[in-house]
């Protein structure tokens, strides 16, 4: 365990920083061609670091687990001290690496598709701080500095989206992100103070650096391994040493010598047997012999052993890890757009395409998925937690993906479809296979911001239409948006051997094969799947195979992007075809190298998975190729025929499709049940208790009091040097008379 | 008649000027004859001093009335200098006219 010094990390987040500032503040003044060529020179600096980081990773001395850079204290206060650094291990190379070559692309291509906008200095300033804010998010070693990129990038996304803020309906979408966001960060804050609560509590030093944290939990998840080992009757206490740290645990002595020697082995605890004779709160003997009174209740163990015998962890205890975790869970399902605060995605797709490509695809949204992979030490202990995880990214991706069934506006089709893939993650995430979520958010970056971007390809060439059933027959028109998009939709669906294949199927074999996962998810996943490849080809068709219904007048002015478009769609395109063999399954004569490489920041949790059998993964894999194909073939058999579209006219009026298209209602429920009480609660605090109450009897009726008083005594002040003369000599005569009474 | 007779005689006269003096600074209006009505107190407290002065003998008294002269020619000087800018700025010589810190 060592972390190996690294002066540059620093550069990887604060060259973007630094060009987006400069751009932000003299950049209107400077030619117009130099915002957005300084930007995309940012991210290709930034891409040239990120690839030195991860070449001095693997260059660094063996047993490194991560590259440091320790750059200031920030805060010191009591027993917490949190320095501001920034890390760089496996995780975190492959996110750095993946934000910037996807971040650099979309920065070139922005230099086309902006072209004609007026405040390009604005845009590209925002989308390079934008950058370095998730940079700052990836490589944080430590919650708070997670914090600001995590709340950096939600502020970048707030002003992108509101690029056009001429508009009233793009400011507002930009307004709704902000704030739902702010109910998943006010989440995330809370979490993150419960957890140093919790950790104050436990005694113990204070810390917020993500492996010291995992050091201290990491005894919970040995505590879920000795469950397992040890049978009921033989219940063992781990607990925490309040020195250093490190992990205690007690053995009573009936265990048997393999027993010990097993759970040695495995909690990797490096210190001799004395030390795990001590226990820990030193004075509860009692937790030894199993008191129920003895701290609080670990739900993990009672799980496990049954009610008749509670395990004592001390304060700090498996229920407050599950409580943070549900509170960080939350906080990622606002920036990642997961029930219930998946709402704002859809609207994000106000802001200019590359953005929805760059942040709402393949990045920013990512942040929650990340974050949970990032700490999965502290969701394995947490079967509840993981559950939540599990099943809300699974019905998120259901319902993201019947939504967009029937959408008409090509981005927020693109949208609910990412939605749909973020629920994947999550599904895979609270599996318990992270390394797969992890897959899924790289080979996605790649092909959704390639779909967002040949989508922006389409809008451009169509001068702003939108909507998918005035689009058609673009296929000849627009060559090689079409081949690449078509290479993005068809990874998108899982379609072998594009990157959406491998890491999709690794989701879906994992979910039905997990101890976490089960036939439900699975269920789920796999009809979910068959609803991608519908709606993606649903688009495709209408797009580009199907009879041109484009207006008449735009029909000649349709032309291909310009080169600095073309090529990152291509190199994207490129990307999508590739990437996924970072991860290829033993199956197919692969060596899963992605998921061996990331072993050791997840490898804990995914050690927890079975291993593959081979006839299984096979006919799963069979499963997951056949359902694709049944989606796309529906929906071109459905979509590129025009002798269909009364058969869809008359299905279009069903109720199903109804409410498919008012996407459930839910933004009007959320209206109803949050927005409209609140502004109800506002309302009257600002009528009654603002203007009336304060204002009124408080600030203005102090104010009114003392003018009533003072009118009285006004009186006296009069102005006029005789009267006071007066009064002068009548005082002084009366202290006079008063000095002589006594003669 | 004894000396102490001729200081009461001093400090009565000297109290019938202070007591003109106040009176003529209370109700006067006129911003001249209320600086004069001062001058009349001031020069009051000098018979008063005067009066002591016979009355206990030693040259302490002598020299403080010669002090109080000082004093009077300063107030004159920057009184009279008051109400002559004050007339050339607002035209009012009277004293009632002059409120202007009113409340």
């Amino acid at each position: 365990m060592a972390e190996h010094p690294c002066s540059f990390l620093f550069l990887i987040p604060l060259i973007p920083f630094v060009v987006g500032f400069a751009n932000g503040l003299i950049g209107r003044y400077l030619p117009r061609i130099v915002p957005g060529a300084s930007a995309c020179l940012a991210m290709a600096l930034s891409l040239w670091y990120s690839t030195r980081a991860v070449f001095w990773f693997y260059g660094a001395p063996s047993g490194t687990v991560a590259l440091r850079q320790d750059l200031w204290t920030w805060m010191s206060s009591g027993g917490l001290d949190v320095s501001f650094s920034l890390m760089a291990d496996q995780l975190t190379c492959l996110m750095i690496v993946m934000i910037s070559v996807v971040g650099f692309l979309i920065h070139l291509y922005s230099l086309g598709y902006m072209e004609h906008e007026k405040d390009q200095a604005r845009y590209f300033s925002q989308l390079n701080l934008f950058a370095g804010f998730m940079f700052l998010l990836v490589m944080a070693t430590n919650f708070p500095v997670m914090f600001i990129g995590w709340e950096g990038v939600g502020a970048c996304s707030y002003l992108l989206i509101g690029y056009y803020f001429s508009s009233e309906d793009k400011a507002q979408a930009g307004k709704k992100a902000f704030l739902v966001n702010r109910v998943g960060d006010a989440s995330f804050l809370v979490g993150v103070l419960v957890l140093l609560g919790g950790l104050s509590s436990a005694g113990g030093p204070l810390t917020l650096e993500f492996s010291k944290i995992k050091a201290r939990i990491g005894a919970l998840a040995e505590q879920r391994i000795f469950v397992d080992l040890i049978t009921p009757s033989e219940q063992k206490t781990p607990g925490f040493d309040p020195e250093d740290g490190g992990r205690v645990v007690n053995l009573s002595p009936s265990f048997s010598t393999p027993e010990r020697d097993a759970i040695q082995s495995r909690s990797s605890v490096s210190t001799t047997t004395s030390v795990l004779d001590r226990s820990w709160p030193p004075t509860s003997g009692q937790a030894v012999s199993r008191s129920p009174s003895a701290g609080v209740r670990a739900s993990r163990g009672v799980r496990s052993s049954g009610d008749s015998s509670p395990n004592d962890s001390g304060p700090f205890s498996a229920s407050i890890v599950t409580v943070v975790a549900l509170l960080l869970f939350l906080g990622a399902t606002g920036k990642s757009a997961q029930i219930p605060l998946y709402v704002w995605l859809p609207d994000a797709m106000a802001g200019p395409t590359p953005v929805s490509a760059l942040i709402h695809a393949a990045t920013m949204v990512t942040a929650g998925v990340y974050m949970v992979c990032r700490l999965c030490f502290l969701f394995t202990v947490s079967d509840t937690a993981m559950a939540v995880v599990a099943w809300t990214g699974a019905l998120t991706a259901l319902l993201a993906g019947i939504i967009a069934l029937a959408q008409r506006d090509i981005k927020k089709i693109l949208a609910y479809s990412t939605i749909s893939q973020l629920g994947f993650m999550f599904l895979a995430a609270g599996s318990g296979a992270f390394s797969a979520a992890i897959f899924h958010v790289f080979t996605h970056a790649f092909f959704k911001a390639l779909l967002f971007l040949g989508a922006g390809s389409v809008i451009h060439a169509l001068h702003g239409e939108q909507d998918i059933f005035n689009m058609g027959g673009l296929r000849k028109k627009l060559p090689w948006t079409y081949r690449t998009f078509l290479i993005g939709a068809l990874a998108l669906c899982g379609f072998p051997p594009l990157a959406g294949f491998f890491s999709k199927d690794q989701i879906l074999f994992q979910v039905y094969s997990s101890p976490r996962g089960g036939a439900g998810l699975y269920l789920i996943a796999i009809f979910t799947a068959i609803l991608t490849a519908f709606y993606m080809f649903r688009l495709v068709s209408l797009v580009f195979w199907s009879e041109s219904r484009v207006d008449r007048r735009l029909k000649k002015t349709i032309h291909e992007a310009p080169p600095s478009m073309l090529l990152p769609l291509v190199i994207l395109a490129a990307g999508t075809v590739i990437v996924g063999f970072l991860n290829t399954p033993g199956l197919l004569y692969g060596h899963e190298w992605l998921s061996h490489a990331l072993d050791p920041v997840l490898g804990e949790s995914s050690t927890q998975l079975k291993r593959p059998e081979p006839f299984l993964e096979f006919g799963l894999m069979i499963v997951s190729i056949l359902v694709g194909l049944i989606g796309i073939l529906t929906a071109w058999w459905i979509y590129t025929s025009p002798e269909r579209d009364d058969t869809l006219a008359e299905f279009e009026g069903t109720l199903a499709y109804r409410a498919v298209l008012a996407k459930f209602g839910v933004d009007e429920a959320y209206d109803l049940v949050i927005v409209r009480p609140l502004l109800a609660v506002s309302r009257f605090l600002r009528t009654i208790v603002d203007e009336t109450v304060v204002d009124g009897a408080l600030v203005n009726g102090v104010a009114r009091l003392i003018d009533r008083v003072a009118s009285v005594f006004r009186e006296l002040q009069s102005g006029d040097t005789q009267r006071y003369l007066l009064l002068l000599t009548l005082g002084t005569t009366a202290v006079i008379v008063y000095l002589m009474r006594s003669f | 008649m004894s000396d102490v007779q001729l200081a009461h005689l001093y400090l009565a006269l000297s109290a019938i000027l202070l007591t003109i003096g106040i009176i003529g600074v209370l109700i006067r209006r006129n911003l001249l004859v209320v600086l004069m009505s001062l001058e009349l107190m001031f020069n009051a407290s000098n018979l008063a001093f005067v009066g002591f002065g016979r009355l206990h003998g030693g040259p302490d008294a002598s020299a403080l009335v010669l002090f109080v002269i000082v004093m009077a020619a300063i107030e004159a000087a920057v009184g009279l200098a008051i109400v002559v800018a004050l007339f050339r700025a607002s035209g009012l010589a009277k004293l009632d006219e002059i409120n202007l810190l009113r409340g």
